[in-house]
């Protein structure tokens, strides 16, 4: 088992997933004007994810910042590290800059579907990895308003096929 | 028009699920020569064939409770059941002996896997409203828990082969 980690790193990374989602969507908005209005919505929903996970980190400051997360089995732990180090959840690289090689709204929805699942999976080991205090609630709040945007971009997709 | 899924559709998609991860795991053991990555892809092939079972019996223990669950009601549907529709894009997107062809790098091999279980990952969190807070919810979040680990299982292997 790797370095366990503590609040205050796995927050910063879900505020990189909501940074970089919301980027996305601005620089796809910018790119499809006729489809732009789904993906700003979707860019504003992702600032308000940001917003409400530094939050989470500035309310867990001073508290459990330095403590590890509560995770008995230190599955989620294991779970986050590999996420962590990018071999399978590349949560680092900037997905806009993935929108130079998407040439149609189709091929760009599919992949913002993409993004969203990989934050979902992420979310969903987050939420096991921290404790009630830290705010699972918000988390599985979160995760649903992702499902959401799946079902609006999936619709989407739908109408321009 | 507007897809809804009720719980018997999305556990019948849970099952496909693991299927098509059984097929996809035994398929892809016979691409690989080395002994320990085989095994590894066939135990993770006996995991998936064991969630199978366990969504089949949630499923029959579903029908049982309502004969009629065939027929969407308002009581089988979610608040909202297009999201369950939206998440089986997930389940029921790829054949994978279908997938397998032509893939024959060994890291592509891992990596597709590892998008299944996310893939499997989301579904099943998804899935967890369908049934009410108790033993059933109990069992996807051990699944789902398990799946989290199959992925840890890919990433080190991966990491063999970088």
């Amino acid at each position: 088992m790797g370095i366990p980690f503590n609040a205050d790193e796995v927050f910063e990374m879900a505020e990189q997933i909501e940074r970089n989602g919301g980027k996305f969507y601005r620089d796809a908005a910018k790119k499809f004007p006729a489809i732009s209005k789904v993906f700003l919505d979707l860019a504003a929903m992702e600032d308000e994810h940001l917003k409400t996970f530094a939050n989470m980190r500035a309310e867990l400051s001073g508290t459990e910042l330095e403590e590890p997360v509560f995770d008995p089995d230190g599955q989620a732990q294991m779970y986050l590290r590999v996420m962590a180090d990018g071999h399978v959840f590349d949560l680092k690289t900037d997905p806009a800059e993935q929108l130079a090689y998407n040439n149609t709204p189709q091929d760009v929805l599919k992949m913002a579907i993409g993004i969203e699942r990989d934050s979902i999976a992420f979310y969903v080991g987050l939420k096991e990895a921290v404790s009630r205090r830290a705010g699972k609630e918000k988390i599985e709040d979160i995760i649903k308003e992702e499902m959401g945007h799946i079902v609006t971009l999936n619709q989407k997709l739908q109408d321009l096929t | 028009m507007t897809v809804t899924l009720n719980a018997f559709d999305v556990f019948e998609i849970a099952e496909q699920i693991e299927r098509n991860g059984t097929d996809f795991y035994i398929r892809a053991a016979e691409l690989f020569d080395d002994h320990d990555t085989r095994q590894m892809f066939l135990r993770l092939a006996e995991w998936e064939t064991e969630h199978e079972q366990t969504f089949a019996q949630m499923k029959r223990q579903l029908s049982e409770q309502n004969h009629h669950l065939k027929t969407p009601t308002t009581d089988n549907l979610l608040p909202d059941p297009r999201v369950m529709a939206g998440l089986a894009v997930f389940g029921i997107r790829s054949n994978p002996a279908e997938e397998l062809r032509g893939r024959q790098e060994k890291t592509d091999i891992i990596r597709r896997a590892v998008e299944k279980e996310k893939d499997s990952i989301v579904f099943y969190h998804g899935l967890k409203e369908f049934v009410p807070a108790g033993a059933d919810k109990d069992r996807i979040d051990d699944i789902i828990k398990e799946e989290m680990k199959h992925i840890v299982i890919l990433d080190q292997s991966l990491k063999q082969y970088e």
